[in-house]
């Protein structure tokens, strides 16, 4: 073959190899659904949906401390952290600087993402509800999708009202345009009307059943009934708790106090109405190393001293109380949420929890227990928990319900069954008759911390109770410091970029916290 | 389209003729300028196959066609001269050194150009050159090489580099500012050759230049030649460099155990201090090994010896060449756990099939292994910092156990022996980069290219997080473990992801000239095509540390992933050369560029260049001056693209990787919208005027260049700034001016005293950066964008000095964090009487004012030597963290600390000792401001070199032709003002840890046999 043919073949082979193709230069994602054929299906619909539930759980799947999501899904018992519960030294979502009173707008952490994270899932909240509707369904399924949007929707601006006060309101998908980049923060009232009748639609459309891990009916009565409270509508709160108590479909969990907080107790519980899921080992909670290798969170001891004995008097004043065995004859929820030195966790006699050689340090003395699988210790960076993190569940709406009609009604019967069946499922008395409005406030108030502790609520409780900015700074941390509350800290500033950019934009509806100029 | 290859094609063919003709003989000897004779130069017959070299008295014989021939003399470092022989039978020639002279001829976009005709502005470098230092990565030998091309080392790790190369500074911020690296014709990786193998690297800087490279040309480009065989004999040489490598420098950390508590007891608060009992176990000690004064710097770093062998092979005969090179290089890392492997093969061949035809090939193949410890370098020597000198790595008591701390009160970062030894990751790489060529030249002064490439790259990852047990420092025997080792996971996870990357070009080229009209005329089309898939698995659980295959983890809990992408581009090209009496010089290109990265309706884009030259030297009335040799004005305007902005940046897209489970029974998938889309983008453009001169005098012995350019990038791509109450990712749309100007200067100066011959040399590079157009500005942690200011200027809290008394706090503005004597005082810029966010104001320094080198050359008998310098000037670097703030996870305080405000000692440089990250005291002085600011100018010793050829007679003996020995050491000296560590750095996290830059003390031998 001659020199000649053979180059014809290789220059022809070359050119080949290029040959043009008329889609040549179209080239779209393959890994990633394109929008233009999106919104077509029901189960686009679902895909979406599980988006915006996707939310509860960030942090999943953590292996370090900054990914963990502190404050949210399984990491919510950083909250407890910031009120008179519980102490951190973690970096995990700045509430270590928040706890001491030291927040600025570039403080990060939580002060950030409760900011950022709310309104992503709001956008995909408003790009379902604004969507939705292409997809043909019927209207019985169509207002169940919309419900659960407005759901989640009403649930984050809640977070934003409770955090920041008055904050951008909107209800539409927003784009890069320069009327979405130039809205004003809305005033909270306003906020807040907006949150209630978007769970008034939810619990209009949502299934009237037990919690399943989609939202239901009772869990959007439950939400209201919380941000009446929160609001100071307390007979509308009552209102509302009652209808979830009268409805039946919620009941106290008697499988063992503890059982709430793990699985498999918590598959089809009775009493849980709303929680951050999780399935390992594709999607699993940071819980157990959190709280049992970091020991990011600890128990402060005013919080052991405020659990009861078991004759229902506190132990200044109950004869059950021994100081040298102080965590015998207790409320059995002490030992059910607070794990206190020499308790066993784990296989080996070398896991007991021992403060001399526990590290990190345990300066407080005490680690949390609920929620947090002593089997699985010793836990590290990888361990995977399965537990889901409980949100709302009846036990709260029997003490919002107690508290509401307390407050517009007075200590009647119904406040004291309602206290007293919390009570009474843990195997601690009932209630002294006879109590006054402000003594049943303050019993409640007590009961509220004991039910509830460690489970993220304390925080917004005391803000509701305005009580804050008077017990935080009595809270002498494990370094001997004692905390600030700066009343400007009843609403956090937003963050730093947020003002940077709206002067940027010359958005002069946008200000920043009072307090943080 | 599809007619015209086919016509083209049927035209080559016609075209192949094969000439006869009669042969005479001819010799003659070759001589340099001394008049010495010069063995192993090539001599050649131009338009023939016929070869051969000189032998050691410069004698050469061959035979050659015709009485027209032309002869053709080379050897490396001279002039190539071409002779008409003219019928004569005996030729003797004298070769010039080159180095200034104006016939070299230089790489330039889809093809070559002689240095004297050249319009635009460029600058080249010999691969000879290169090879004066030693380095692993060929990138790295380009810094301060090449006048407008910045280049930074990221770090000293072995076999990640990670140079960062900058072209006239940063042209964008939304999309790359890389340059384009064309390897023999075609895109490719620098990275991947040995450095042996170059031949020549060429920069092309201005639009003129580039422009043909339109679509990723805005950045620059580099255009590197890899070496080609010399028709002659067969030629074998090797090439040893042992290097003795160390750390540059090192922070001054006081690792004397008493002071380390006494300081931490200083900034703790009460709950968590050294116990008096504790502290005295630590002073004077009778048992050293259990109360040490451990120095953690000295167990993670070390000094080790990198190896490069390199074995050439080149020759080639009847029209064929060939060039082969084969390398290895063995290169431990000066921190522990770390190591790089590299084998390379570069394959090179042409032939010329007939007098018309030319067919070459050019072929890299190149595998490395890199280890590391599974948290990287920078990682690993922050947890080395945080480690406490009470302790060391493993128990005192000889069972190997891993420690953990010596004391409860201090939770240190990660034992980094341990992560080092135990938690490996890999990345093995096979890299592949080939292209065939066809030329064929089809009538007198046309000539048709044909070019194929193909990049194949595959990389595996994999890392292993083993369950390791760390023990308090004096644990008994019997005593638990108090907890395992933090890698970040557990198990195996395992990476391969690979990408193909064809490309290839066909192009026409005209040359003709007219009486003193030259013409060159060439037009062309690529297309390339990209794809980069990845696949990936993991298992957690494994039965023990030993295997470490994802066969042999447990199948319960284990996961996989994978996902592709492409992109692809198509272009039409073209350019004209015009030039009258090679005195008045005109080029000018264009290119029409698709790319798949725009939507339909803007792929399309049009980047034209002119440039103009005026060789003033040639005119008349410069007859009479002597001793001018050249003088050249140019100047260029040119607009350039850019692309390299993700691969499907307008299309609105739902992101299903956010599934949630309702329930135990499943995951159910979700879909969440994350990005904001703009559907209308097209391509950033650069325009760019380039105006230089080229001046040598005295017989060229005086060489000089200078640039002056304005660079405007307008319609940046990049990512609008949003609030972040729209709810998702802004953006990226055309958006943002901005405009680099900036001077180069070189300077060359070469000659001979007596028997010293010597050169002198150096450059400098002034950019000067602004935004001229952003919209609001971007506002981070420490840094802004912002209109009239350089990108990513420093943006910072003003310090102003510590504060000495509760009276000096009360009488200051309001500051937050509740200041205390002995922290930080801010500057209440705004004069509001408190510190806010509006006391941050721009700070310079966040590039180099200018950068600079030097180089010295000598030469005396058989002796040599090369002294090079690199500076960069007026930069500063932003540092934090471990090394710079004291008790970071427990870190290490400097010396520096021993002098820290106390109540009895008001120090005015170092404010009091603190437990970094917890207290108000800490976010005082954590606040970013201008006390964290170092001055990170330098100038360096790069390079010195001193070598020693061996006589040719001694050679011989050694059957040899020559043999060179040489000492080197590279990074030797550094003036600085940086603290501790070293001052060249890219660190985007703030932190002052990076791994260390190499110091390097170097023994080599090249032999040619």
């Amino acid at each position: 073959m001659s020199s000649s043919i053979k180059s014809l073949i290789i220059l022809l082979f070359l050119t080949g190899v290029f040959a043009c193709n008329k889609n040549y230069l179209d080239k779209n994602p393959l890994a990633t659904i394109p929008a233009n054929n999106f919104w077509k299906t029901q189960s686009q619909a679902d895909l979406a949906l599980a988006g915006i539930y996707n939310f509860l759980v960030i942090g999943n799947n953590a292996t370090g401390v900054t990914a963990a999501g502190a404050g949210w899904g399984g990491g919510s018992m950083f909250w407890d952290a910031i009120s008179d519960n519980a102490y951190t030294t973690s970096s995990g979502g700045s509430f270590g600087n928040i706890s001491t009173g030291v927040i600025e707008a570039t403080t990060g952490g939580m002060q950030l993402t409760a900011y950022t994270v709310s309104y992503q899932a709001i956008a995909a909240c408003n790009n379902l509800l604004a969507n939705v509707g292409n997809i043909p369904l019927d209207s019985t399924t169509m207002n169940q999708y919309k419900a659960e949007a407005k759901f989640f929707r009403a649930y984050y601006y809640f977070l934003l009202t409770q955090l920041y006060g008055d904050c951008v309101l909107t209800l539409q998908p927003l784009s890069n345009d320069n009327a979405s980049a130039t809205l004003p923060r809305t005033a909270k009232a306003i906020v807040v009307d907006t949150i209630l009748s978007d769970l008034a639609f939810a619990a209009a459309h949502l299934p009237n059943s037990a919690y399943n891990g989609h939202v239901v009916r009772g869990s959007a009565l439950g939400y209201m009934a919380k941000v009446f409270l929160a609001n100071g509508a307390w007979q509308q709160s009552a209102a509302t708790a009652q209808t979830i108590i009268s409805e039946h479909r919620f009941s106290l969990y008697t499988g063992g106090y503890r059982n709430l907080f793990f699985k498999p107790g918590q598959n089809g519980n009775p009493e849980i109405m709303f929680s951050a899921n999780y399935l390992p080992p594709n999607l699993y909670s940071p819980s157990d190393w959190l709280y049992s290798y970091v020991n990011s969170i600890q128990v402060l001891q005013p919080l052991v001293n405020d659990y009861e004995c078991t004759d229902g008097l506190p132990i200044t004043q109950s004869p059950l109380y021994n100081s040298s065995k102080p965590y015998t004859n207790r409320d059995p929820r002490l030992a059910a949420t607070i794990l206190v030195p020499g308790v066993w966790r784990g296989t080996t006699a070398s896991t007991v929890f021992n403060l001399a050689t526990v590290t990190p340090p345990v300066p407080s003395g005490f680690l949390p227990k609920k929620g947090v699988d002593s089997t699985r210790f010793p836990t590290t960076y990888s361990t995977q928990s399965d537990q889901n993190w409980v949100f709302l569940r009846y036990a709260d709406v029997l003490l919002m319900y107690a508290e509401a009609q307390n407050e517009s009604v007075g200590p009647d019967a119904s406040v004291h069954a309602a206290i007293d069946s919390v009570r009474q499922r843990v195997g601690m008395p009932v209630l002294p008759p006879g109590l006054s409005q402000a003594d049943m406030r303050t019993r409640i108030q007590h009961e509220r911390r004991i039910e509830l502790a460690m489970e993220g609520q304390r925080f917004f409780d005391l803000k509701r109770w305005r009580l804050d900015r008077v017990l935080i700074p009595l809270v002498k941390d494990p370094t001997n410091a004692y905390r600030t509350f700066p009343l400007r800290d009843t609403l956090w500033p937003v963050p730093q970029s947020e003002v940077d950019i709206a002067k940027g934009y010359n958005n002069k509806g946008f200000y920043q916290t009072p307090g943080w100029n | 389209m599809n007619k015209l290859i086919l016509f083209l094609l049927l035209f080559q063919l016609t075209a192949v003729i094969a000439v006869r003709s009669q042969s005479t003989r001819i010799s003659g000897f070759v001589k340099d300028e001394n008049g010495s004779p010069m063995k192993g130069a090539t001599v050649s017959v131009k338009g023939a196959d016929a070869s051969t070299m000189t032998d050691s008295t410069g004698r050469y014989a061959l035979a050659v066609p015709g009485a027209r021939s032309v002869l053709i003399f080379s050897y490396t470092g001279y002039e190539k001269t071409e002779i008409a022989t003219g019928g004569r039978t005996s030729l003797d020639v004298i070769l010039k050194l080159s180095g200034t002279s104006l016939n070299d001829v230089v790489v330039i976009g889809y093809g070559t150009q002689k240095k004297a005709d050249l319009t635009g502005a460029i600058a080249s470098v010999s691969g000879a050159d290169l090879n004066k230092r030693i380095a692993t990565d060929p990138t790295q030998l380009l810094q301060g090489k090449l006048p407008g091309l910045s280049l930074t080392q990221a770090s000293g790790e072995a076999g990640n580099e990670s140079p960062a190369l900058l072209v006239r500074g940063y042209s964008s911020y939304g999309s790359s500012n890389v340059p384009l690296v064309i390897v023999d014709g075609l895109p490719g990786s620098l990275t991947a050759l040995d450095p042996q193998n170059i031949e020549s690297v060429t920069l092309l800087k201005d639009a003129a230049s580039a422009a043909i490279y339109g679509s990723r040309s805005a950045n620059g480009v580099i255009l590197v030649t890899t070496k080609q065989g010399n028709n002659g004999k067969f030629q074998l040489s090797y090439g040893y460099n042992a290097g003795i490598t160390k750390a540059t420098a090192l922070p001054d950390l006081d690792y004397n155990s008493l002071d380390y508590m006494t300081m931490y007891n200083q900034a703790a608060g009460a709950a968590t201090l050294f116990t008096a009992a504790q502290m005295a176990a630590y002073t004077n000690p009778t048992n050293k090994t259990l109360y040490p004064n451990f120095n953690w710097l000295k167990a993670v770093m070390r000094t080790v010896n990198v190896q490069t062998h390199h074995i050439g092979l080149t020759g080639g005969r009847n029209g064929t060449t060939y060039n082969v090179g084969l390398g290895y290089v063995d290169q431990p890392d000066i921190m522990i756990g770390f190591a790089y492997k590299k084998y390379n093969l570069q394959f090179n061949l042409t032939s010329k099939l007939n007098e018309n035809v030319t067919f070459g090939t050019s072929l890299t193949l190149n595998y490395s292994t890199r280890n590391y410890p599974e948290d990287g370098s920078q990682d690993l020597f922050l947890s080395t910092l945080s480690q406490a000198p009470l302790y060391g790595p493993v128990l005192p008591d000889g069972s190997g156990r891993y420690t953990a701390s010596a004391y409860p009160n201090i939770s240190p970062n990660k034992n980094p022996v341990a992560v080092a030894q135990t938690s490996p990751g890999t990345v093995n790489e096979f890299y592949e980069q080939a292209n065939v060529y066809l030329t064929v030249k089809i009538v007198k002064g046309l000539e048709w290219k044909t070019s194929g490439g193909l990049n194949i790259d595959y990389q595996k990852t994999s890392v292993y997080k083993p369950v390791i047990n760390l023990y308090n420092w004096f644990a008994g025997p019997n005593d638990g473990f108090i907890r395992t080792l933090d890698v970040g996971g557990q198990g195996l996870s395992v990476t391969d992801s690979n990408y193909l990357y064809p490309v290839g070009y066909t192009q026409l080229t005209y040359n003709r000239s007219v009486g003193d009209h030259h013409f060159k005329l060439l037009g062309g089309t690529q297309t390339e095509y990209f794809k980069g898939q990845s696949l990936g698995g993991a298992r957690v659980v494994y039965p023990d540390n030993s295997l470490q295959q994802l066969n042999a983890g447990s199948p319960g809990a284990q996961s996989n992933s994978g996902t592709a992408a492409e992109w692809s581009l198509l272009s039409f090209y073209g350019r004209l050369n015009y030039d009258y009496q090679d005195k008045y010089l005109l080029e000018a290109n264009a290119r029409y560029d698709a790319s798949s990265r725009f939507p339909p309706d803007n792929r399309w884009a049009f980047f034209p260049s002119v440039s103009l030259g005026w060789v003033a030297s040639r005119e008349r009335f410069f007859d009479n001056v002597g001793w001018l040799s050249n003088l050249k004005f140019r100047g260029s305007w040119g607009k350039l693209g850019n692309q390299n902005i993700g691969n499907y940046p307008y299309q609105n897209v739902y992101v299903p990787s956010y599934p949630y489970p309702y329930t135990s029974a499943g995951l159910s998938s979700g879909a969440v919208e994350t990005n904001l889309t703009d559907q209308s983008i097209k391509w950033e453009t650069t325009r760019v005027f380039d105006f230089g001169t080229d001046i040598s005098v005295f017989k060229n012995r005086l060489s000089f260049t200078f640039d002056w350019y304005n660079k405007l990038t307008y319609g940046i791509l990049a990512q609008q700034v949003l609030p972040s109450y729209i709810g998702l990712v802004a953006p990226i749309l055309n958006n943002g001016k901005m405009r680099n100007t900036g001077i180069e200067i070189s300077a060359q100066y070469s000659d001979k005293i007596g028997q010293v011959s010597y050169s002198i040399g150096g450059n400098i590079q002034a950019n000067k950066n602004v935004l001229v157009k952003y919209g609001p500005p971007n506002i981070l942690a420490n840094t802004i964008d912002i209109e009239g200011k350089p990108y990513g200027s420093f943006y910072l809290y003003q310090y102003a000095g510590i504060f000495q008394s509760a009276d000096e706090i009360s009488k200051s503005p309001y500051q937050p964090y509740k200041p205390i004597p002995g922290t930080f005082k801010f500057k209440d810029l705004d004069g509001n009487d408190s510190i806010t966010a509006n006391d941050r104001a721009v700070v310079s320094g966040i590039f180099p004012k200018y950068e600079y080198s030097f180089n010295l050359g000598a030469g005396w008998k058989n002796f040599d030597l090369t002294v090079y310098l690199y500076g960069s000037q007026g930069q500063k670097q932003f540092v934090t963290g471990w090394g710079i703030q004291p008790f970071n996870q427990g870190s290490v305080p400097t010396k520096d600390w021993l002098n820290a405000w106390t109540p009895l000692n008001h120090s005015t440089t170092m404010p009091l000792l603190y437990i970094t990250g917890t207290g108000n005291v800490s976010s005082n002085i954590s606040t970013p401001s201008t006390y964290y600011l170092k001055d990170a100018s330098f100038l360096r010793i790069k390079n010195i070199q001193v070598g020693y050829n061996l006589s040719s007679k001694i050679a011989r003996h050694a059957a040899m032709s020559s043999l060179r020995l040489y000492f080197a050491g590279d990074n030797l000296f550094t003036f600085t003002k940086f603290p501790g560590l070293d001052p060249e750095r890219i660190v985007t996290n703030a932190r002052y840890v990076a791994h260390p830059q190499n110091k390097v003390f170097s023994f080599g031998v090249k032999a040619v046999f």
